[in-house]
Formats: structure tokens, sequence, C-alpha cells
């Protein structure tokens, strides 16, 4: 293509390379170094809206968004079911019934100031979000309508379709790419270089060239996302989900909170775990055993499909213990029904799931019943956050937002439909926070995250230089998902724990000896998946070690050993940090129960 | 009556992929032999991985949500361009009564490495036609805007574009020349956004569409035709040209109006 070469050197306003230094006013010289005021890594629903934030609150400074690859490669686009929010008072409907839900939903593990606080904002954006021109479904008189959802006790998920963080992610997108949003795409975050307890810059990989080189900011903004993908194969998020911000948060000092807390989704497909949405059980679904039960009669039975998705998750699993699944080991399942609802509805209202029913297990879902058994699907743990108005870090100048961050707002499980209002509502307070700073701050020297770069160049070196065996990160991938799946699933107890957490000590350390035989640094993919892959294995430590530490059942972590919920001891936050030396520190931090003292979770 | 043999199973003994490759300065194709079990009940994108963990960790391509909904892992096979994760790589061997199947990177991009492709300017393309709606004076960022289903139904197939690239990489005209035209995705953007009865202005949309190519489309159709959700780009660009006919007719007729008017 000779007129590429060409047609590329005009067409370079809305998108960058780090070595654009002739693009004024976004990434520019900086002393040694290049910079920006401030940087968003991640460009899903939470990165995309800190970025339009910034862009209004502060047109003057330079906001850059990262992505890992191409920017609407995320998990925002998976998300099915819908937005929660009051939009108004329908049956009685009120902030304090969705932070109530919210509260109990979490297992009394929320915070609950700033998760009302979360509740009056969520109606907010979702009405700008309508004003930006995303699709909802309508009410007769136009006004944007909400369906029934696991754990809410009023009518207030917003929706479209069973696409609605698709639809979410690419109203982002376009309004993003219309009001000239920068995007960073195919730059890998390595590290964030922290100095004598002040932000100094990260360090990115261009993934498209290899150049590892520091990047500094006067405020970043981590938004890359959970790490379900510890589970590997038996998760339903993205390949990309691996956590990358959390463990360069850990790694500069910051704190990963409640990384116990990790929720799984009941209705996975058998090979894979793909989701299948709760807007299945919405629209109608039953659950069957191989008695051609409904058996959330015996765990949920007011709510019976429509529980929360902790109590559905551990019922299929229990049935699954006591015989009444079908199949057995890896291959054990139960059944989701939809024979018996309008084959015209489910065919036009819920494409997605007839799609993905034919394509892992080859079933079409308006006439036979799908294989289905819980799967990893989101983490309610993340980065701490030391002051929610701002969704400011420990450390000044660190922001972050999604499902990166621990408010804490899904306690020890979220409630369905809370997570895309979350990427919206922390997302545009973490573009306030990051604007009101940037505006005072100055950059840092940049020495520091030179000197990361530096190591980082040699580590690039060292692991790709040698021969070694791709096959063995792969397999060593493939076992920790595995292990943890194990180990560290629906349930859990101390035997298992003690045993996973001397695995992953021992995983860590073949860790250490792997070498990626692929020296070319032009898009190495190879390379992304190792990096990706010690992420993981430290994410999956900080997991392990705190689910040891809870010895008590709460939401999404249920012990065998302890099913009760224990408030006298564990009304508190997990919090682990990452020594210099590489061990990691288990501590715990009170949880704000100041609306609603903690009561008996039942549905 | 068309001649549809499809092999018969076990009659092709080794599944060949070829791979056209790019390391950053050399084009080179790569050769690998795959059994019916590597095969069998398969994605494309399942085998790639396959190939990738244990044959040549040195083959690149990009893939994400593995459910066809992120649009990260479009390739050719054969010169077709088909989303990996959504398409059964026996049944391809199979219909194109073949035991060897050609992987290439979708085309009318820049290729990066392997089959990887640069989406800088692909974006930028998209952003010209400022896919955002232009607000009504009566909606408002607080309180939202009001909208009838049936409006929102006819927008929403537009909607279902995850950004593939499949229609660029296979569209007529684009492939002739990329420098008086558009990505065929960016028409089905300004197409929704143009017909959102929550937009103010359609025709601001439209005319970022006819200064980038818009009367150009030569409707072979074929995006519709290999689009993973069969968004009908070729007739969004029927409906953007009547759109600016129509308007160009009631600005005429306002125009005659006033001058039949005027006293003489």
């Amino acid at each position: 293509m000779l007129d590429s070469l060409s047609r590329r050197a005009f067409l370079r306003a809305a998108t960058i390379t780090l070595a654009a230094l002739a693009l004024p006013g976004h990434v520019r010289a900086v002393g040694q170094a290049q910079g920006c005021d401030i940087l968003i890594i991640g460009s899903g629903a939470a990165g995309l809206r800190c970025a339009l934030e910034c862009l209004k609150l502060a047109p003057e400074l330079s906001t850059v968004v990262v992505s890992k690859g191409m920017v609407s490669r995320c998990a925002t686009c998976m998300a099915a079911g819908g937005m929660n929010a009051v939009l108004g008072s329908v049956d009685g409907d009120s902030f304090e019934r969705h932070l109530f839900d919210t509260v109990k939903g979490g297992d009394y593990l929320v915070d609950q100031t700033l998760t009302h606080a979360f509740c009056v904002e969520a109606p907010k954006q979702i009405r700008q979000l309508d004003y930006w021109g995303m699709p909802f479904a309508r009410t007769q008189d136009g006004f944007v309508k909400s369906r029934p959802f696991g754990g809410s006790s009023r009518l207030r998920t917003h929706y479209c379709k069973d696409k609605t963080g698709h639809y979410l992610s690419h109203a982002l997108l376009d309004m993003a790419l219309s009001e000239g949003v920068k995007l960073l795409m195919d730059h890998e975050l390595l590290d964030i270089a922290v100095e004598d307890g002040h932000l100094d810059g990260v360090v990115l990989r261009d993934v498209r060239t290899g150049e590892i080189a520091p990047l500094l900011c006067r405020c970043l903004v981590l938004a890359t996302g959970g790490y379900t993908r510890i589970f590997w194969n038996r998760t339903s998020t993205p390949f990309g989900a691996s956590g990358d911000g959390i463990a360069a948060a850990l790694r500069c000092g910051l704190t990963f909170c409640d990384s116990e807390m990790i929720q799984f989704h009941p209705t996975g497909v058998l090979h894979g775990g793909t989701l299948i949405s709760e807007a299945a059980r919405s629209a109608g679904a039953y659950l069957v055993n191989n008695k051609g039960e409904r058996f959330m009669q015996r765990y949920a039975p007011k709510r019976m499909e429509l529980g929360p998705r902790d109590i559905l998750a551990r019922a299929i699993e229990t049935e699954i213990a006591e015989g009444r699944g079908f199949g057995s080991g890896d291959e054990a399942y139960v059944l989701l029904d939809m024979r018996h609802l309008d084959r015209k509805k489910v065919a036009t209202g819920l494409p997605q799931i007839v799609h993905l029913a034919k394509l892992f297990e080859n079933t079409d879902i308006l006439r036979e019943p799908l294989k289905i058994r819980p799967t990893a699907h989101y983490s309610m743990g993340g980065i701490g956050v030391a002051r929610w108005q701002t969704m400011e870090t420990e450390m000044a100048g660190i922001f972050t937002c999604g499902e990166a961050s621990c408010v804490s707002l899904h306690g020890a499980n979220r409630l369905g439909g809370n997570s895309l209002t979350d990427t919206v509502v922390t997302g545009k307070w973490a573009g306030q926070g990051a604007c009101q700073r940037a505006k005072k701050v100055n950059f840092a020297s940049g020495k520091k995250a030179a000197a990361l770069a530096a190591a980082w160049r040699e580590r690039f070196q060292q692991v790709t230089a040698g021969q070694g065996n791709a096959s063995e990160m792969y397999a060593l991938r493939e076992n920790l998902g595995q292990q943890l799946w194990n180990n560290l699933g629906i349930f859990r107890d101390e035997e298992r724990l003690k045993q996973l957490n001397a695995v992953l000590g021992e995983l860590w350390e073949s860790y250490g000896q792997v070498r990626v035989p692929n020296a070319n640094p032009i898009y190495n993919t190879a390379f992304t998946d190792y990096v990706e892959l010690g992420n993981l294995l430290l994410l999956a430590r900080c997991a392990a070690l705190a689910a040891q530490g809870r010895k008590e059942s709460r939401g999404a972590h249920w012990r065998i050993d302890f099913p009760k919920r224990d408030d006298e001891k564990f009304l508190t936050h997990s919090v682990v940090r990452l020594g210099a030396g590489g061990d990691l520190d288990l501590s715990w931090k009170k949880v704000d129960v100041s609306l609603y003292p903690p009561k008996e979770r039942k549905y | 009556m068309f001649p549809c043999i499809l092999l018969k199973s076990g009659s092709i003994e080794m599944f060949v992929l070829e791979v056209k490759r790019f390391d950053g300065s050399r084009h080179y194709q790569s050769h690998y032999e795959l059994t019916e079990a590597c095969v069998r009940g398969k994605t494309l994108l399942a085998v790639l991985q396959y190939v990738k963990q244990e044959m040549d960790p040195t083959l690149n391509f990009t893939s994400n949500c593995r459910t066809a909904i992120c649009g990260s892992c479009a390739v050719r096979v054969n010169d077709s361009a088909v989303l990996a994760c959504d398409t059964d790589i026996e049944m391809l061997y199979r219909s194109y009564e073949t035991d060897t199947l050609t992987l290439s990177p979708l085309a009318n991009f820049p290729v990066i490495s392997d089959l990887v492709v640069n989406w800088d300017d692909a974006l930028e393309h998209l952003g010209r036609i400022h896919p955002a709606i232009v607000p009504k004076k009566e909606s408002h960022q607080e309180t939202g805007c009001l909208q009838l289903q049936e409006d929102l139904n006819r927008i929403l197939p537009a909607w279902d574009c995850i950004l593939c690239g499949i229609c660029a990489s296979q569209c007529t005209r684009y492939s002739q020349n990329h420098n008086d035209y558009l990505e065929p995705f960016a028409f089905a953007h300004a197409w929704r956004t143009a017909f959102d009865s929550r937009n103010a202005d359609p025709l601001f949309s439209c005319r970022a569409a006819v200064e980038n190519g818009l009367w150009r489309c030569v409707h072979c159709s074929i995006c519709m035709h290999v689009c993973p959700n069969a968004i009908n780009v070729a007739e969004d660009i029927v409906d953007l040209r009547k759109l600016i006919l129509e308007n160009r007719k009631q600005k005429n007729r306002h125009f005659h109006q006033k001058s039949a008017n005027q006293p003489s």
C-alpha cells in the first residue's frame, strides 16, 4: 500500500503515537521524556467516561486515553443486562431502596455513605447517556424503560436488548471521537513509577514497535478493569481482563482491597464459561436439575431464578455436588430452560443469548435447554480508594475507576446491573478529581520512570533472547486457572486454600524461569501474554491470601469450614500490600455501616 | 441447482493452514498442519490459539471476547473476511472443498504484524463523521430525551456494528481508492445518527458523509453480505442520499414560494 504513507502522514488528527512530538498540547516533551496532563489507562466505559469528563471540565489540559489494543475491545461491550438507577418514584422506589438492595446484595461489606452518593448520581448518568445518544428501551410514553433484575426489589434496571454494555461502550466511543478525545492505541501499561511517595509517570510498551518508554503525567487514572482471568478458562470475561492496572498499582505501593471477592455468575455456558446473561432469567427462564425440578425453590423460594448471583451459583454447585446435576467433574452441569417462553419474543429480544447457545454448545435454545455452569464474572475487589469523592488512591495523583477500583460499592457480591452504572459514576468522579489536581500540580522529574523503563527493556531482552518453550508458559496459565477454580472457586476451605497458597508459590517460581522464544519486538503478543500472566499470578496470590484470612462466609466468599457470617471479626475489608521483598502483607479496614446496621441476608 | 458436495468426514487427512506473515520488515508465509482432532467442532480462533500455544508462539493475531461482540479477531480466510471466534473451521474446510485454507490480515488496513492491523486511520475516519448526535433543544443533560420505541427500533440495526472492519476489508469501492471514500461502517454510523429521533440536526453527519464519498458507493451490497451482524450499509447510504435530496427539495420549494410571494 504505497499510498498509505502519504495518507497516514496527514490523518494523524485523532490518534497519536509516543513519537508524535509534533502534536502540541497532547503528548509533548517534558524535560528528557514525554508527557501529558491527564493519562487514563483503559478504554472501556470507565476510561472513556472519565476522559469525557476531563475534556468537559478542563479542555485546556491534554487528556490521553491509553488502550492495550483497539479501543472498543473492552469488557464493557460484553455486559448484557442493564444499568441500575432510580429514575422515578414508580412503585415507591427511592435512592434508599437502591442503596439497601446494594448493601444487602453485597452482604453488608458495602461502604454505605458513598454508595448512597452513587445511587443519587446514577440517574443523572443514565440521563446524560440518553442525552449523548445511547440507545435505551422505551416505555409507551417514550421514557427510558426498566426490567426486573436479580437482587433488586424494584424495577430499576435500564437496558436495551441484551447488549446494554455494547451500546454503552459504543455510545461513549462515538462521543469520544466526536469530542476529539486523544487515543493512544496498542500501548500496554508495564509499571507505574513513584518517587518519594509521589507519582512520577508510567512505563508503556508500544506494542506496535516494541519500544518501551516512560510517559510522564500530572495525574494518572487507572481504568484497566478486573482480574477474573485468574480463573483462565472458567470465566466470562475477555482474554484481556488480566488486571494489569491493579498489579502495577500493587508494585508501586498501592493497596489491593477485597481481592478475595470474586463474583461467580450462575449461568456460564459449560464449555469456556461464556456468559448467558441474567436477561434470560429476567425473561422467565427456568433452572432445572436432573430430576426436572426448578431447584431454586429450595434456596430462594420467593425470588426463585431471580435471586442474587452468589446464592444462585452456590445452589447450582450444591445440586451438582449432591448428585442432582448432569455429567461429572469438569463436565458437570444443570439446564437453563427457555422452551416455555414465547419463541418470537426470545428470538428478537435476546438475540445474543440465542447466538451464544448455538456457537458454544450447538444448542437451539428456543427448542432445547442449555447446559450451564457458574463462571467467574466480576471482580468486586480492586485498587483501594482513599477518597471516593475523587476516586483518588492513597497516592496523590493516582486515581482509579470502574472494575479496577474497589471503593467499596459492591461489597462481597455485586448486584446485577450495578457494574455499568459503576463505570460511568466512578468514571465521572475520577475525571473530576483528576482535573482538579492536574490544574494545580506540576510534572515530576521522570527519573524513576526512566529507570523503570530501562529495567523493562532489559527484561524484554532477557525473556526473549534465549530458546525457551512457549507451550510451558501457556500450560502454566492453564494450570493457574484450574488450581484457582478447584481451590478458590465457589466453595472454599482452609485445607484447600493452604494448599493453593503453596502451589501459587511454586507457580510464581516457575514463572521466573519462563522464556518466550520470540525476540522480534514488533507486536510481540507472546510477550504480552507473558506480562499478563505475571500480573495474573500476583493477583491470584493476593486473592488466595485474603481468602485464607477471611474465616467466615460472606457474599461471594463461601467457606465450608466457616459457613456463617461473622460481623464481630470480619465486618472489614481485606487490604493486601506488596512488600519490598515481594512478600504480601494482609491487613483489615473497617466497613462504613452508618446507615443500615447489618442484618441476616435472606431472599 | 448448485453443486454443493461437502467432503465427507474423514476424507481430509491433514488440515493445512497457510498464514500470510509480516514481521515488521519481511513478508513470508507459514504452513501449519493440523489433525482432524484439532479442528473438529473448533472455531477458527480456537485453532489460531492452538497454533500459537503449541506450534508457533511468534504468530500474532488479536482476540478478546470470543463471543462476536468486541470485533477484535476479524481475519481473511481465502481472501474473504470473517470473525475468527464466530466461524466453525471444519465447516470452512468442507465448504471450500479443500484441505488448505489461506489466512491473511484484513485488507485496506495498514498491517502491523501477521494478522494484526492498525486502526488509527479508521478511527480518525469515523471521527470525521461526527458519530454522536446533536441534542435537541427540548432534551437536557439532566432530564435526558424522549424517544418512541419504534423510532429506536429503526436505528438499532446499525447499532449492532462492532467495528470489526470486515466491511472495510471487502468493500469494492474502498478497495479501489482509500483517499476519496470511507470504511463502510463510518456510513452506518452516520446513518444511525442522522435517523436518531433524538438528533436535532440530521444533516450534520450527512454533510461529513457527503464530503467523504457518500455518492461514490457502487451498491454492490457486499458490506451487508459479509457483515457478521448483517448491517445493510448500502441501504443506509441510499437512505442518507434520500434524506439529503428531500432536504434540498424542501429548501428549493421554500425558496420558490418565497420568491412567488414577493411583489414583482
